[in-house]
């Protein structure tokens, strides 16, 4: 039993540390969806859209974790 | 050939580091529980791995290919943000740099206070040795299947991994104590970058995206994370600083 718990949470641990960063990320991939599946912008733009909300995500999780 | 180098150069530096960080605690047991039980556990740890990317990496063929590159494309973006995090973190001074000498001699002492060997193999020995190999690899394992199966490039991303992994045993072999000088945190970057530049096109991918100049978007990609990272350092390095002066200031007052 400790040992499948050890190898679940080395599992979940190569993808997620910060929890919040982790959440973020995938609520962020569900609004791309979500626009992608309503025709919202250009299939084009959409691609920035996901870029951008990431690369956003990426500085506040830095930042968060820098402050403490 | 593009392919081939997309899959192999982020896979070659990925396990790199992995390999890396495993090699210490396999030379710290070979010191100090015997060369023996220190390799029994790599070589099983090893074989495990192997196993694993020989079972998943084809059977994942058969999955349709928008949804793989859905799935993966999502993996590989909280794997690859993950490490970039951790490493713009670890530039700016607010979390300490991994120090493989440190970490070195930290399982030198625990493994000389575990008591002594039972029998011809030291199990403590072949388990510590085991568990480095096997969780350092298992992040190996990933990378390699994940920029194998959507790439259609297993055996590149493969060839990447083992090619580091017979520099890593190599430098071993002949220096005989931890790679500390290697720039660690620099590869972490490098592929964390990497892996998130495939993780967004990938996903991208999934999401019916068009992207311009298609695969040569990544390197848009790429360029772009890497200006992110930065922005971000700088940020979080002020941050840091802000914070250490206000300790001191707290403790002077």
């Amino acid at each position: 039993m400790n040992a499948a718990r050890t190898i679940a949470a080395e599992l979940v641990g190569l993808f997620v540390e910060d929890r919040l960063f982790a959440l973020a990320i995938a609520l962020w991939i569900a609004v791309s969806a979500v626009l992608a599946s309503t025709g919202f912008a250009t299939p084009e733009l959409r691609g920035l859209v996901l870029f951008a909300g990431l690369a956003a995500i990426l500085v506040g999780g830095i930042v968060r974790g820098a402050r403490g | 050939m593009t392919h081939f180098f997309a899959a192999a150069v982020p896979a070659f530096l990925a396990s790199l580091v992995e390999f890396v960080e495993a090699l210490t605690i396999v030379l710290a047991v070979g010191v100090t529980r015997g060369w023996r039980s220190a390799l029994l556990g790599a070589l099983a740890a090893t074989a495990l791995l192997a196993a694993l990317v020989l079972a998943f990496g084809p059977a994942l063929g058969g999955v349709p290919i928008a949804a793989l590159q859905l799935v993966i494309g999502i993996l590989l973006l909280f794997f690859g943000l993950r490490w970039l995090r951790k490493a713009v973190l670890r530039y700016a001074g607010a979390i300490a740099l991994h120090d493989e000498a440190k970490i070195y001699a930290k399982h030198t002492q625990l493994l000389e206070n575990s008591g002594g060997a039972r029998g011809s193999i030291d199990w403590i020995g072949a388990t510590t040795s085991f568990k480095a190999v096997a969780l350092e690899g298992l992040e190996v394992v990933f990378i390699v299947i994940a920029l194998g199966a959507t790439a259609g490039a297993l055996v590149p991303a493969s060839l990447g991994a083992a090619l580091a992994g017979v520099v890593v045993i190599g430098a071993g072999i002949a220096l005989h104590r931890p790679l500390a000088s290697v720039p660690e945190n620099t590869l972490k970057a490098a592929v964390g970058i990497m892996l998130s530049a495939f993780g967004t096109f990938w996903t991208g991918e999934g999401l019916h995206v068009a992207w311009p100049g298609a695969d040569l978007i990544l390197l848009a990609l790429v360029a772009g994370y890497a200006a992110v990272a930065a922005i971000a350092f700088v940020v979080a390095r002020s941050a840091v600083r802000k914070r250490a002066s206000a300790g001191v200031a707290a403790v002077t007052a």
